[in-house]
């Protein structure tokens, strides 16, 4: 499986390929060609909507988006995975923490079109509500128009488990670096599943001394 | 204000119309002030109410139609009778319903009293004889329950205090049409710390009306009382009238419990559009239990406001959108206080090129820490032509809250149809034991002839699925 990183370079390379979407948000569609993974730097693309459209049968997709929030950043994303055809699948992962005062705006949705017999599609949105003021809307959406697929979404907002906190404290870490255990392992499993070693190394880098 | 006060008392000198009983009443289409005044003043309703109903009307012809959901260009407002239907020398009779409906009547075991008054043939439902006993418990308990229109009658000061003050006039362009032209519907008071036993049906009431297109429902739950309240039947209820658009309002004060549960099978020619929203207070818990059945368009979003801490709300919903139909229900709970929680389970099926949908709402503000919520919403599509959507929002503002969301669509397995056959069953019969397993964890929370009934209501709707 191939894996590309969906950043603000990505987009100067591929400049042709945005549009205007109905919400006035640009548009990013990316045709998957062949098993690929998506890294997307959500932090750098705030104010996208991003299109993976599959017209091709018998691809595979894992679409990873990860991001952490400080101060009074704001995020604002759509991501929609779009089967036309049959045999397809598609995971979507979204992982955010929010500190301090930040804001998310996260929408995701799975569309099954008419054809599209076989499709396996999943989308996983999952936030981590750190600051007092931090705030978030998610609207996993699904529009299925055949049967013969399987499809779910998952979504949980919260903080951090209050039981393992104190289990760890209790081990001897203060509450910061109990705080910044559980955040890693929060992030950790998605890293796991990223076939790019270099990739990510680099984005582990990245979110982690954002918010620890 | 005197001048008001003339018009109203010659009003049918005025405009011609008769408001005594048994008298033809000449029917209006269309809506427009004269329409709104005429309805308040042939029900000889206080001043107050007229003026509501006009304010409302305003709201309603400023409002712009609802640009989300379910396309509603269908509606015709002005080829609507908003109050008087057009009954002389039309008279309905049994011969007029259509086959199907009987047939399906015929195969519920609908008592043959109650099938004219479902397929409206028969205005009213005398069910005095039949119910007689438990109206009485009923009264004894100091129980209100009776017509909405009875209630601002015998109850004013009490109707007043809470009417319209959950369901904003202003609300929704449909809440607004409600509130310019409502008529009939139920009015529930149940006082301090009583616990009513059995569940109360709308049929129970006294000659309970026809139920109407624009009903208006008021439920008033005082501190640490309990009830149970069912509306609606399983059986089809036929009707001619292409919009329905109720209004419920329930309020549920400190430490009380009230369950609402609604199942609704109107014909397919019917835009089912309703308002439904629960206060909900301290310790306070609000129950929705929603069967959405038949309808050509039907758009209802049972919400509590949990406005008391430790407040609970709940809402189980089923949908079943067959050939033709859009199904677009859900449920919404605004979390104002903390330690508050709710869940919401949706169950939703779609067969032979039906549409069901769910949209939801989380809401948590600022202040209500430590908030619970689990919504699960699962969607059976049975054939390639039908459609299943899920929409929900979750808008979080406080960083104490547990939010759960999961949604899962998909066909029935086909390890389980191989199952199921390999054991005897044929096709239609395995996958009609896979819907009822389906929906059975809301089905066990109806009372039993209830549960019966959609069980048998499903299997009917279900017949033609296969193949």
């Amino acid at each position: 499986m191939i894996c590309v990183l969906i950043n603000k370079s990505y987009l100067n390379l591929n400049t042709s390929i945005l549009g205007v979407n109905a919400e006035g948000k640009s548009l990013l569609s990316i045709e998957v060609l062949e098993d690929t993974q998506f890294l997307i730097d959500l932090e750098e693309l705030s104010g996208i909507s991003i299109d993976f459209l599959f017209n091709i049968p018998k691809v595979n997709s894992h679409v990873v988006g990860l991001y952490s929030l400080k101060d009074k950043q704001k995020l604002d994303t759509i991501i929609r995975s779009v089967h036309n055809v049959s045999d397809t699948s598609c995971l979507i992962d979204i992982k955010g923490v929010l500190n301090d005062d930040s804001y998310s705006y996260h929408s995701g949705e799975i569309f099954i079109g008419k054809e599209a017999f076989n499709t396996e599609s999943y989308l996983n949105d999952h936030v981590l509500l750190l600051g007092a003021k931090s705030k978030t809307i998610s609207m996993p959406n699904l529009r299925i128009h055949n049967n013969a697929v399987k499809a779910s979404h998952g979504a949980s907002i919260g903080s951090l488990n209050s039981e393992k906190l104190y289990y760890l404290q209790s081990r001897g870490f203060n509450k910061k670096e109990a705080m910044d255990i559980l955040v890693t392992g929060f992030f950790e499993s998605t890293f796991n599943a990223i076939t790019d070693q270099n990739m990510a190394n680099s984005l582990r880098h990245k979110l982690l001394t954002a918010c620890i | 204000m005197q001048e008001l006060h003339n018009i109203r008392d010659n009003f049918n000198n005025l405009y011609g119309f008769s408001v005594a009983e048994g008298v033809d009443k000449k029917p209006v289409k269309g809506i427009n002030e004269d329409v709104v005044r005429q309805i308040s003043a042939i029900k000889n309703e206080p001043e107050w109410m007229l003026n509501f109903r006009l304010k409302a009307y305003e709201f309603f012809v400023n409002k712009p139609m609802p640009t989300w959901g379910a396309d509603l260009s269908g509606i015709n407002f002005d080829e609507i009778y908003y109050y008087i239907k057009p009954e002389s020398g039309k008279k309905k009779s049994w011969d007029d319903v259509p086959e199907d409906i009987k047939n399906t009547f015929n195969r519920l075991g609908i008592p043959e009293a109650e099938r004219k008054f479902l397929s409206g043939v028969e205005a009213q439902f005398d069910s005095e004889a039949v119910y007689g006993s438990l109206l009485k418990e009923i009264d004894e308990q100091g129980i209100i329950f009776t017509s909405t229109d009875n209630a601002l009658k015998n109850y004013p000061e009490l109707f007043k205090k809470y009417f319209s003050t959950i369901v904003d006039s202003a609300d929704n362009k449909f809440s607004a049409l409600n509130s310019a032209v409502w008529s009939g519907g139920s009015f529930l008071y149940v006082p301090k710390g009583v616990t009513v036993k059995r569940p109360l049906q709308a049929y129970f009431r006294m000659n309970a009306q026809k139920m109407g297109q624009f009903e208006r429902t008021l439920i008033i739950m005082d501190e640490g009382s309990q009830a149970h309240y069912i509306e609606g039947c399983t059986a089809p209820t036929y009707s001619d009238d292409m919009l329905h658009a109720a209004v419920v309002e329930v309020i549920v004060k400190k430490d009380a419990r009230f369950r609402y549960t609604t199942i609704q099978n109107w014909s397919d020619n019917v835009y089912n559009l309703v308002t439904k929203r629960a206060y909900v207070e301290e310790n306070g818990i609000m129950e929705w239990i929603d069967g959405n059945l038949g309808s050509k368009v039907n758009m209802k979003y049972p919400s509590c406001v949990l406005a008391g801490e430790n407040s609970k709300g709940e809402v189980l919903s089923i949908a079943y959108a067959n050939k033709n139909q859009i199904q677009d229900a859900g449920a919404k709970m605004i979390h104002l206080a903390s330690n508050t929680s709710s869940k919401i389970v949706s169950k939703s099926i779609s067969a032979n090129g039906g549409d069901a949908t769910y949209r939801g709402l989380i809401q948590v503000v600022p202040t209500a820490e430590n908030v619970k919520t689990r919504v699960e919403c699962d969607a059976l599509i049975l054939d390639e032509k039908s459609i299943s959507n899920t929409f929900p929002v979750m808008k979080i503002n406080n960083n104490t809250a547990v939010i759960e969301h999961e949604a899962s669509a998909g066909k029935i397995s086909e390890e389980k149809m191989f199952y199921l056959q390999s054991r005897g069953l044929n096709e239609e019969e395995a996958m009609g034991l896979v819907v009822s397993g389906f929906i059975e964890p809301i089905v066990r929370e109806l009372p039993l002839e209830y549960a019966v009934e959609l069980n048998r209501l499903i299997e009917l709707e279900m017949e033609g699925s296969v193949g």
